[in-house]
């Protein structure tokens, strides 16, 4: 190349604007000329400087950009300060409140239910499981202490007040659900270890994203939604999130940044509905559908066939129409480019087969024909039985790497949310105690909860309430208080108890509005690219069309 | 440059959160936070997003600000953070393309020029942008407009030449003579050290 030709070629490279081709040429050019470079470097300097000392509004465009991120920014900060004195005092508050209004309940129940039939004989022990209740509900919501630490509190009381024995509630804390979310979350920690989860979360976005714009904000949302399935929906926001930053960064285009992020963050809530180990609160509802079986007041349990039947249609319409909702207005952009992954590594392989193989013993454990448990002659084997040797397999299986080290090792596995365990051991504990002493039945048959509302505005009244309830309690919190009252009502009101609860259950996960409703909002938020006004704004629209779609699909499949 | 007790009285305002007066010294350093990004990034609008994130990260962090060093060496100093984080994720993440002729500008320029070490009070990108200022009134009238087609209203060397008479390889020629005057003049107006 001649000299010439060389600085036309740095003439197109210089102000920002050449392509990859001119940069490699001329990367080309410069190894070649040594001597050139210190020229070229000098150019490259000027360049620059000129065009920030020459360029128009340059200077106070940049700045009325930054004055709007500031602003955002000085809101962030208030909002956190704010909330940062809200809780304080709330946990003061709290931290009297719990004693104070069990001890109220305590009476109120005393005096309100003490004749009731349904607690005949077990009236002390029926108002302590709902005094427990009430502790824990107003600990859980205003966290003196950590939510963990509450969820001890029935373990302690209720054998001490005779509400359940000491085997009763190790039942409940070692429940097979337990089990099933200890093994999920085995299993999710060996797909963080192997990398799998951000070769599938990567794979499905240059599969369905590459155009760009939407569709990119679409590949998100189903690679977040379908990780959400199997992962819990933070560890999926925090998986996703550094994609999903560094495809901002890319793209540099504002209008897509907050479809981007709250799109991840709704899609890891919708994909968690669609199966059992996608969320604890639909835990909460299968143990609670034990329950009544075990009472004879429904004719099967819910396996995970049958929660998928419902979970994956809601799952499947709202995350289409949520990604419509949210990048409503965006314009078509250029495409957009990912590296090539390079090959699948073995550890990749290994955890993606282990994984795929759980999935499908899960899916046919009991469907179609009885399954193979039944083939193996053990119907009664639960989905945890499955989750658990996985795990056992994915501590056994050597990941391929010569650090002669397995897929899943015991320091990776112990970093499991231990917490949100004892939490869903606590709330199938209280479940377990109001049906026992038949307290949720007498508060049904006494109370009248809904007025003698015919089904569909029932179910209308429940998913509005719930969905507005999950905003300030925590989603496993919210569906361990309500679930087991809305059981004994739809028992009272002589309607199928699905009814409600499955509908309940997947508004408890429908956490749109706030930062503080659930964590992968907060993470989300945190990256501050939103106002909460906007989030409020783009939640609440989104929230309609979630209880819009979770009503017509449960009433339309189980009225 | 802005004088030290003005600095002071704007970064006290900023830390209690008045965002005009943080604004007053995003004004007076912008420009220069800028060019250092440009010099290294090729895509300005990259470049300025950074800069952008130098001012958050600086208004965020104001409270840790202690004076020691003036607004704009502290900033300067956040600014070649950001760019060692922005280089090493373009290498982890899988997104975006290779960065060997931007590595090879980057060392080239902190070779011939002394930007890594400069000593406080101003960055040299500051001290090179107040010179250029005063080696752009020196120029003749029509480099001075060629400048301003190509810097100030933003044109392509190829739209000037549609627009003259004159040749694309003429106009380039002449741009890089202009820019090697002002190299020139800049550095006999810091003086020799640098």
């Amino acid at each position: 190349m001649k000299k010439q030709d060389a600085d036309e070629l740095l003439a197109r490279v210089l102000g920002g604007k050449s392509s990859e081709e001119d940069r490699a040429s001329l990367l080309d050019w410069l190894a070649q000329n040594q001597d050139q470079r210190s020229e070229a470097a000098e150019q490259l300097v000027i360049d620059s400087l000129l065009g920030v000392t020459l360029e128009k509004n340059s200077g106070d465009d940049f700045r009325d950009r930054l004055l709007q991120r500031l602003a955002l920014e000085q809101e962030r900060r208030s909002f956190q300060n704010l909330g940062a004195r809200v809780q304080l005092n709330s946990r003061k508050l709290g931290f009297i409140l719990g004693p104070l209004l069990a001890t109220i309940s305590w009476f109120l129940l005393h005096f309100l239910l003490a004749d009731a039939p349904a607690i005949a004989g077990k009236a002390a022990p029926a108002c302590w499981a709902g005094a427990v209740l009430i502790w824990c509900v107003v600990w859980w919501i205003f966290e003196p202490v950590p939510i963990a630490a509450t969820s001890l509190i029935p373990l302690a009381l209720f054998p001490l007040f005779g509400v359940l024995d000491e085997v009763e509630i190790a039942d409940s804390y070692a429940n097979h659900l337990v089990i099933l979310f200890l093994s999920g979350f085995m299993l999710s920690r060996a797909m963080e270890q192997s990398g799998a989860h951000r070769r599938l979360a990567l794979g499905l976005v240059r599969m369905i994203g590459g155009s760009g714009g939407r569709p990119l904000v679409l590949a998100c949302m189903i690679a977040s939604a379908g990780l959400s399935m199997w992962t819990s929906n933070t560890v999926t926001v925090l998986i996703l999130l550094p994609i999903v930053i560094a495809i901002i960064d890319q793209r540099r285009d504002r209008q897509l940044a907050t479809p981007l992020l709250l799109g991840i963050a709704y899609a890891a809530a919708i994909g968690g509905i669609a199966s059992p180990i996608g969320t604890p609160p639909n835990a909460v509802l299968i143990a609670q559908a034990d329950l009544l079986v075990a009472a004879g007041q429904l004719a099967h349990p819910v396996g995970f066939v049958d929660w998928v039947k419902f979970g994956l249609p809601v799952s499947l319409i709202l995350v289409p129409l949520a990604w419509l909702w949210l990048t409503r207005g965006i314009l078509p952009a250029a495409p957009f480019r990912i590296a090539p992954l390079g090959p699948w590594r073995k550890a990749e392989v290994r955890v993606s087969l282990v994984l795929g193989l759980t999935a499908v013993l899960w899916m046919t454990r009991s469907d179609p024909y009885g399954g193979w448990s039944s083939l193996l002659g053990v119907p009664t084997l639960k989905d945890s039985t499955v989750g658990l040797l996985a795990v056992i397999a994915l501590f056994l299986i050597p990941n391929g790497n010569r650090d002669g080290k397995n897929l899943l090792e015991w320091e990776h596995a112990a970093k499991i949310p231990w917490n949100v365990l004892i939490l869903l051991g606590s709330g199938i504990a209280i479940g377990n105690a109001i049906a026992a002493t038949g307290l949720s039945q007498a508060i049904a048959e006494n109370l009248n909860l809904l007025g003698g509302l015919s089904t569909l505005p029932m179910v209308v009244v429940v998913v509005i309430a719930v969905s507005l309830l999950t905003e300030i309690g925590s989603n496993t919190a919210t569906s361990t208080i309500l679930l087991p009252l809305l059981a004994a009502t739809a028992l009272a009101a002589q309607i199928p108890p699905m009814l409600l609860m499955v509908p309940a259950a997947m508004a408890t996960s429908c956490s749109f509005l706030l930062p503080v409703a659930t964590p992968p909002n907060a993470v989300v938020f945190a990256v501050g690219e939103f106002s909460i006004r906007r989030m409020l704004f783009e939640g609440m629209v989104l929230k309609a069309i979630s209880a819009v779609v979770i009503i017509a699909v449960c009433y339309l499949m189980m009225a | 440059m802005m004088d030290e007790s003005t600095e002071k009285t704007l970064i006290n305002a900023s830390k209690l959160g008045d965002i005009a007066a943080f604004d007053e010294l995003v004004k007076s350093n912008q420009a220069s936070i800028r060019a250092y990004f440009r010099m290294r990034v090729f895509d300005w609008a990259a470049a300025d997003d950074l800069a952008q994130e130098v001012f958050l990260t600086a208004y965020k962090r104001l409270g840790t600000f202690r004076g020691e060093a003036r607004f704009g060496a502290w900033t300067r100093g956040i600014a070649s953070n950001h760019l060692r984080n922005w280089l090493r994720q373009r290498r982890d993440e899988p997104v975006g393309g290779g960065e060997e002729l931007q590595s090879l500008f980057t060392s080239q320029i902190d070779l011939s020029y002394q930007f890594e070490s400069s000593v406080e009070p101003e960055p040299e990108e500051a001290v090179m942008l107040a010179a250029l200022d005063n080696c752009l009134s020196k120029l003749g009238r029509s480099a001075r407009s060629l400048l301003d087609e190509r810097y100030h209203v933003g044109k392509t060397v190829r739209e000037i030449a549609d627009g003259t008479s004159r040749g694309y390889s003429a106009i380039v020629m002449q741009l890089l003579r202009i820019r090697k005057i002002l190299a020139t003049c800049i550095r006999q107006q810091l003086g020799p050290t640098r």
